[in-house]
């Protein structure tokens, strides 16, 4: 519209232009509005509104997941590393629901595992049968003593046709290593070395360019094989990725086209990884298994009994069996020991167990062992051990066990004849009866309250009340009885003549000494020693025996008459200390006091 | 762990071999460079928390008798260009190989080790010599196969250009 037309609209009259208005607001609707409708809802779905963006892919999710996997792996990728990490997290949070997903398929493959390494292992255990009692068999042990290989090794290398012991991939333009598998055998030896891999497929490639370009071939030839030694090297180029295998022996050509499989089953799995290596070779773990497919042995098969390798399989497994039977129940019967051992301990008073093992048929015990309790060698018997096969290891230690305090007691207090100690465990309390010495009585009341487990001494002993005239009273009458004499006949124990009214005086003041020395009250003891002698008429032995004799049957006699035989002892003087020689007999008084010692009558 | 393909060039005798013999993984000899022709070293570098392979091709310094073998250069992700500060004419081999290498390899990144910086005194190469190449827009590193000065931060700074991340 120009300026000169929209001055003429402005001069036009306002009725006009508002029907005009009108009409043109309902021409315009009818021609547009269907497309301001669809302006509308794009504007809608353009505008940020996430529960319909949600509705709208989940809509086309399904389809397009399916159509990119048709295309190609880029989606599989791309959802990986998510997978991966919705798995972890899985996993963490509840390892069941995986584990019940894969259970059906871990069965198999475990099983499977097994029987392949049970198939190797017989293969191993034949070839080393074969040839472990011939002359090359002696000689392979012996090569297999010096290069430290098993002797399994050493046969299967002898006996080998050819082993693929190593199967790189290789990225063709830069060399960079894009996956490498060991076989199994060797793993051990050369996994140390696998962090070399990468330098060495550099180099081979690196070997591969220059023998191209000095010979000045034809840009897609390339060196197909290297042979060094016992090894050969096969070469298989694809298009995005080269495999080399190290071959140990003599291979078929067939061997080329299982490696010309792997190599194309990697680029069917791999190729858009391969296309656009970005260096990191986990990317490539999916290859791996065609790799390994390809670590193939053959080995010469020799005339052999199978029957003969079941038969040791058969001999080893037993003798396997066997020994771990038999250790096995060597662990239970010690097992067995040390509990018996242990039960035997804890019935001991006096003795606290720390701890008890038993390692290799060797007990080793730690006790807590109170002095009064069972000596270490008689607990080791009552435990059913021996000396040889124990390690006793005893810390001491005080019980508070009553009959132990007792006898630290008594040990301590050494209580004299006629006092009795006992001890009530309850309160502790330690309670001396009877009687004896003042001296002791104070000793006692001293000592008593600091033995361990003894919280209170009662003193119950009673005083001994020995007054000096009670003493000489006592000399006096052992001195009387001392005084008695007796004679035999010669060469007898009969008494002369008129002896007799002799005996019944030496009785009674016998008597009346041992009533005056009453041990109840004086505390004191009497011993009457009966002393017989000889004349020099006789052999040395003969006079021996006739003074024994004598003193025997004057005690006799004295007993017989009521003098207490506890207090009289025949006493048998030696030939070289006879301090008279008759026919006599005497008497020698002892005046004991209770527990220390002894006094002389006189 | 990340492998990546470097190719070590420069003239005859500038010290590539030295260069980088204390600080990386060797399994071969250098007679191989005499043979061969390159040897190949390795070298784990840690990069903005990743790490790193380098795959170190050394090649047989060029000079009038023997030419670069351009075939190596193939899947190189970095080209580490090695002078000798004290003969400048090394300077412009330099540069050569890189157009050579450009041309075969594309745009790839590459870093310029101006070698033996210990012998200051014979010291050849002038400073407006390297800040025209720097306005050329090439990264240039000083170095010492003697002292091992700059060697670590060579292999750090290439690692970043491969892998797209700041130098630390």
């Amino acid at each position: 519209m120009t300026a000169a037309s929209r001055d003429h609209d402005q001069e036009r009259p306002a009725a006009t232009a508002n029907t005009s208005s009108g009409e043109l607001q309902e021409l315009r609707s009818l021609l547009i509005q269907p497309e301001r409708d669809d302006i509308e809802a794009l504007k809608q779905q353009l505008s940020y509104r996430p529960e319909v963006d949600a509705r709208s892919v989940a809509t086309v999710l399904p389809a397009a997941v399916t159509l990119a996997a048709d295309k190609s792996d880029r989606l599989g990728q791309a959802m990986g590393p998510t997978i991966e990490k919705a798995l972890t997290t899985s996993v963490r949070r509840n390892p069941e629901v995986i584990t019940e997903a894969i259970f059906p398929i871990i069965g198999g493959a475990i099983s499977r595992a097994v029987k392949e390494a049970l198939l190797r292992l017989m293969q191993q255990t034949s070839y080393a049968l074969d040839h472990s009692f011939s002359l090359r068999g002696w000689k392979w042990r012996i090569e297999a003593l010096a290069t430290g290989k098993p002797f399994s090794e050493v046969v299967l290398l002898h006996s080998l046709v050819y082993r693929v012991e190593q199967v790189f991939l290789i990225h063709p333009e830069s060399g960079l290593l894009l996956q490498h598998v060991i076989a199994d055998s060797l793993a051990a030896s050369l996994e140390a070395n696998a962090q070399d891999a990468a330098m060495v497929t550099s180099m081979l490639t690196a070997i591969q360019d220059f023998v191209r370009d000095s010979f000045r071939v034809e840009s897609k030839a390339a060196l197909d094989s290297i042979e060094v030694g016992d090894l050969t090297v096969w070469i298989e180029r694809g298009p995005h990725a080269v495999l080399a295998g190290v071959i140990r022996g003599a291979a078929p050509l067939s061997l080329r086209s299982v490696f010309r499989t792997a190599l194309e089953q990697c680029h069917r799995d791999a190729l858009d990884i391969l296309k656009s290596f970005s260096g990191d070779p986990d990317e490539l773990q999916l290859v791996r298994p065609h790799l390994e497919s390809c670590l193939q042995v053959h080995q010469r098969k020799e005339e052999r009994s199978a029957l003969m390798t079941w038969l040791v399989l058969s001999a080893l497994v037993l003798g396997s069996g066997y020994a771990l039977t038999r250790s096995m129940l060597i662990q239970r019967q010690q097992a067995a020991r040390l509990r018996y051992a242990i039960t035997q301990v804890h019935k001991q008073k006096g003795i606290v167990l720390l701890d008890a093992s038993e390692q290799n048929g060797r007990f080793s015990l730690r006790i807590l062992r109170d002095p009064d309790a069972i000596a270490e060698p008689e607990l080791i018997r009552v435990m059913g051990l021996s000396q040889p096969e124990t390690s006793l290891v005893t810390m001491p230690y005080l019980t508070m066990e009553p009959s132990f305090v007792l006898r630290r007691a008594e040990r301590a207090l050494r209580p004299p004849q006629g006092v009795v100690l006992s001890y009530r465990a309850e309160d502790g309390v330690l309670i001396s009866n009877g009687m004896a010495l003042p001296d002791w009585i104070s000793d006692a009341q001293r000592i008593g309250t600091v033995i361990a487990g003894v919280q209170k001494y009662e003193c119950l002993t009673q005083p001994i009340l020995r007054t000096r005239s009670l003493l000489s009273l006592l000399a006096d009458k052992a001195r009387r009885v001392e005084a008695i004499e007796f004679t035999f006949r010669a060469g007898s124990t009969e008494l002369l003549p008129g002896q007799e009214s002799k005996l019944a005086s030496a009785v009674a003041e016998m008597k009346e000494l041992l009533r005056m020395a009453d041990p109840d009250r004086s505390g004191l003891l009497i011993t009457i020693e009966v002393i017989a002698y000889t004349d020099p008429i006789g052999t040395v032995d003969y006079n021996q025996k006739l003074r024994e004799s004598r003193a025997n049957e004057m005690r006799l006699w004295l007993s017989n008459a009521g003098v207490d035989a506890r207090h009289l002892k025949p006493v048998v003087i030696g030939p070289d200390k006879l301090a008279r020689i008759d026919r006599a007999a005497s008497f020698h008084v002892v005046i004991h006091e209770p527990k220390d010692g002894t006094k002389d009558a006189k | 762990m990340i492998q990546k393909k470097i190719c070590m060039l420069g003239s005859f005798a500038v010290g590539k071999t030295s260069l980088v013999r204390r600080f990386v993984q060797s399994m071969f000899t250098d007679k191989y460079l005499t043979t061969v022709g390159v040897k190949i070293d390795k070298k784990q570098v840690v990069c903005a928390g990743t790490e790193v392979s380098l795959l170190l091709w050394d090649l047989y310094g060029e000079d009038e008798f023997q030419r670069v073998q351009t075939t190596y250069l193939r899947g190189s992700s970095g080209i580490l260009l090695v002078a000798d500060g004290t003969r400048a004419a090394t300077i412009e081999k330099a540069r050569e190989l890189k157009d050579r290498a450009h041309s075969t390899l594309g745009p790839i990144p590459y870093l310029l080790l101006i070698n033996k910086c210990d012998l200051a005194s014979e010291w050849e190469v002038s400073t407006e010599q390297l800040l025209q190449l720097e306005q050329e827009g090439w990264q240039i590193l000083r170095t010492s196969a003697k002292s091992g000065e700059g060697v670590e931060q060579a292999f750090l700074s290439i690692t970043n250009q491969m892998l797209g991340t700041r130098s630390p």
